[in-house]
């Protein structure tokens, strides 16, 4: 029997301790074995693979890794993801949804910096209202907003765990008739962050998630 | 962006919402209770910040 891996799993025969080694033929067995083991190797790969389908190569070249996933509590007026930034990702897409929480802004911060943001949220109505909220040398970054429904957004971050100014964007929302909230800035100073601070500008937040994700750097 | 005069919070009323004791912090899967400094402090930072709602939709 050829193996049918990894088109579909085998159903290998097990021999009884009382059968011959003809019934099931024992070198069948082997050789059944053996097709299933090489079909095994190639779909994991060899080290530095350059074969697509394999998993060492998908691996490797996979856009985004996640790096942390964390809950947000019950009644929490910040949420702090610690070891978020490391060496082994040049940049990150940190991506956050609440479940509910006091209307207000959403803050975005690094590390346990509380000034230095420079930032402009630009806001867009339903109906084509252009405005918008910024910051220079802030104490924080503003990147969306709370709603008693819940709120959200994507941040990109770029270069936050090197010596040189962080800088973010942030796909924000808002489940009002404002619902574009789109921020761009920087921190000014060039610490090396390994953390992340999210929390309403007023109030609290319930339930939800914040997933950490680095891009590969290949 | 509303039409509406913006209103903003007292103290009363952040206190009267977060009593001291029912707010907490989080850091990773650690939630504790703010302590009273800490809580204090919280609600310093918020008093005179403009009120949103969720109407207009």
């Amino acid at each position: 029997m050829a193996t049918n891996f990894p088109t579909s799993l085998d159903s290998l025969t097990n021999p009884s301790s009382g059968d011959s080694l003809s019934s099931p033929s024992h070198s069948a067995q082997h050789a059944n074995v053996n097709d299933a083991v090489e079909a095994l190797q190639a779909k994991v790969g060899v080290d530095g693979s350059a074969v697509t389908s394999s998993l060492d190569y998908q691996v490797a070249n996979q856009g985004l890794t996640l790096v942390k996933s964390q809950t947000i509590g019950s009644g929490v007026s910040s949420v702090t993801v610690t070891d978020a930034f490391s060496s082994a990702f040049t940049n990150y897409r940190i991506v956050f949804d609440i479940d509910s929480g006091t209307p207000s802004g959403v803050l975005f911060l690094l590390g346990s910096a509380t000034t230095g943001y420079y930032y402009f949220e630009l806001q867009i109505t339903t109906g084509g209202t252009i405005g918008g909220t910024g910051g220079s040398n802030a104490a924080s970054a503003k990147i969306g907003t709370l709603r008693s429904e819940g709120g959200g957004g994507i941040i990109e971050v770029l270069q936050p765990n090197k010596a040189l100014r962080t800088s973010f964007a942030c796909i924000g929302t808002d489940k009002s008739n404002d619902p574009f909230r789109d921020t761009r800035g920087f921190m000014a100073d060039t610490t090396a962050y390994t953390s992340f601070t999210i929390q309403p500008s007023v109030g609290t937040m319930t339930g939800g998630k914040i997933r950490v994700y680095g891009y590969n750097d290949g | 962006m509303g039409t509406t005069m913006a209103e903003y919070w007292t103290r009363d009323e952040l206190e009267a919402l977060y009593p001291d004791g029912t707010v907490n912090v989080q850091v990773d899967d650690d939630v504790r209770p703010m302590t009273t400094d800490e809580w204090s402090a919280w609600i310093d930072s918020q008093v005179g910040m403009e009120k949103l709602d969720d109407t207009g939709i």
